[in-house]
């Protein structure tokens, strides 16, 4: 299914020559921004010479910060079309970088509780993997805790959410979670887990190393069941040491949605005062884009022997 | 005096809360059980359309659809669990042996309505596995309370026998495998 089979000579053929020439944009740049805050130093000294005060100074961090910021905010732009969008591309998929997963959809997934009081998303990648429908776009959702002075906001998810036609038909929910209190407290973690009044019903699967993991909530036992094969078991498992990190599942209107965990701001251009043509974090972007695709292979879902086509 | 009354209401009310919880535990494998049949009963209503359909392009295999129709009759009329589940065993490993032998037959294979049959088919197959799973879930579940302390003092005293799981036949665990039907 990978489109791109090896990915240094990608780099060198394909990116390259692009990475250079933003890399000689963001040099024009940053020598722009030195010259400005050479000249605005020199003016503020000299301020400061003939007897003003510390004013100065602070205008010239705050139109410091602003120019960066501007410039920064066009050469993202650019680094997303050039790089990214490049890398998508070439995946077969396509590429939005101001889309985000709806939070529609965030919520229809039912996997986190938590109403989201603030929402974030971009980098928006859709198209088709062999015979499956796929989205995954980049998500931060926060929820307010306590009021007045004590507002503050909590992250919910932070990481890659990702959708896909699932390959069979169902009908009702079924939720996958990462297994906290189990882990934690044992059987009697399972009993409470019993009680969740948020969830449907506990479903307890015979995969005693699944279980282990993941605790699974559904509206139908058997459904349940029929989704989660012994097969899915554990290639779901297998996807969850192959990302390395926090997932959770959910099987709702015939789609299966992953929320996976990074916490970090991805398919961003580094900072200004660095290079853009680094190897390793363009791999690393990739490597994520790469790890979403792949999941259509790992969890099968391009097998269509069940009546859904 | 009201410390052994109390010591008495406590016990009263768990030995209700432990009793309704073996008849929780015994009503839910009885509807799993029950989901079994519907599955089932989905399964005989599939299999003479796709006999049907398969008779006509397969020359060969005509002993094949004379044993499905004669434990398909078996399966209707079967009585015990026992019964049910050898015969049921028995279609599957038949069923599993056409597929097979669908590989000979390319005009079947092409056939959009075999097509469509068929994969109703492995759907059924795989929610009739399904359905056997949530059974074993359940009885495990009843099983439990039947021999942990203090539920098994009840259940002894109340009849709540232990239950037997679905043995689950080797060629069925590896439920991927028709797959394979496809990939040629």
């Amino acid at each position: 299914m990978r489109k791109i089979q090896n990915f240094q000579s990608f780099y060198e053929t394909d990116l390259r020559l692009a990475l250079i020439q933003l890399d000689g944009e963001r040099e024009q740049i940053v020598r722009k921004i030195l010259m400005y805050s050479a000249i605005g130093l020199a003016v503020c000294l000299l301020l400061l010479f003939l007897g003003a005060s510390l004013l100065p100074f602070i205008l010239l961090v705050v139109a410091f910060g602003l120019f960066y910021y501007h410039h920064y905010r066009k050469f993202r732009e650019r680094y997303k079309h050039e790089v990214i969008r490049h890398l998508v591309e070439s995946e077969g998929l396509t590429y939005d970088p101001v889309q985000s997963i709806p939070k529609s959809d965030y919520q229809r997934s039912k996997i986190f509780t938590q109403h989201p009081s603030r929402y974030y998303g971009d980098d928006l990648v859709s198209g088709l993997v062999g015979k499956t429908a796929i989205r995954f776009s980049e998500l931060h959702t926060q929820q307010q805790v306590g009021s007045g002075k004590n507002k503050r906001y909590e992250t919910i998810f932070r990481g890659i959410f990702f959708i896909a036609d699932f390959n069979k038909k169902f009908v009702g929910e079924t939720i996958v979670l990462p297994d906290v209190s189990e882990n934690l407290l044992g059987s009697f973690g399972s009993f409470l887990q019993g009680l969740n009044v948020m969830r449907p019903q506990l479903v307890k699967l015979e995969d005693v190393e699944f279980e282990k993991e993941f605790v699974v909530y559904s509206t139908d036992q058997v459904e349940a069941r029929y989704i989660l094969s012994t097969a899915l078991m554990q290639r779901i498992l297998q996807l969850k040491r192959n990302v390395n990190t926090g997932i959770a599942l959910s099987f709702i209107d015939s789609h299966v949605c992953i929320a996976i965990t990074i916490r970090k701001n991805l398919f961003e251009a580094p900072h200004l005062f660095s290079s853009v043509d680094n190897y390793n974090q363009v791999a690393e972007y990739h490597g994520y884009i790469q790890m979403c695709v792949d999941i259509v292979e790992q969890l099968d879902l391009n097998t269509r022997i069940w009546t859904k086509e | 005096m009201f410390f052994i009354a109390g010591i008495i209401l406590f016990l009263v009310l768990a030995a209700i809360l432990i009793y309704n919880n073996l008849v929780g535990a015994r009503n839910s494998v009885e509807n799993a059980f029950g989901t079994i049949d519907v599955m089932l009963k989905k399964r005989y209503d599939l299999l003479p359309n796709l006999v049907e359909v398969a008779k006509r392009y397969m020359k060969h295999e005509q002993e094949i659809f004379t044993n499905l129709a004669s434990l398909r009759a078996q399966a209707t009329s079967a009585v015990t669990t026992d019964q049910k589940v050898h015969v049921e065993n028995q279609i599957s490993g038949l069923m599993r042996n056409l597929m097979v032998s669908v590989e000979n037959y390319p005009d079947l294979k092409a056939s959009d309505q075999f097509t469509m049959l068929q994969r109703s088919w492995n759907e059924t197959e795989e929610q009739i596995s399904a359905a056997r799973r949530a059974f074993n879930a359940a009885v495990t579940s009843y099983n439990n309370a039947v021999d942990k302390f203090p539920s098994n003092l009840f259940a002894n005293m109340f009849g709540f026998k232990r239950k037997e799981v679905f043995e689950i036949p080797e060629a069925e665990r590896q439920n991927l495998s028709a797959k394979a039907l496809f990939n040629s």
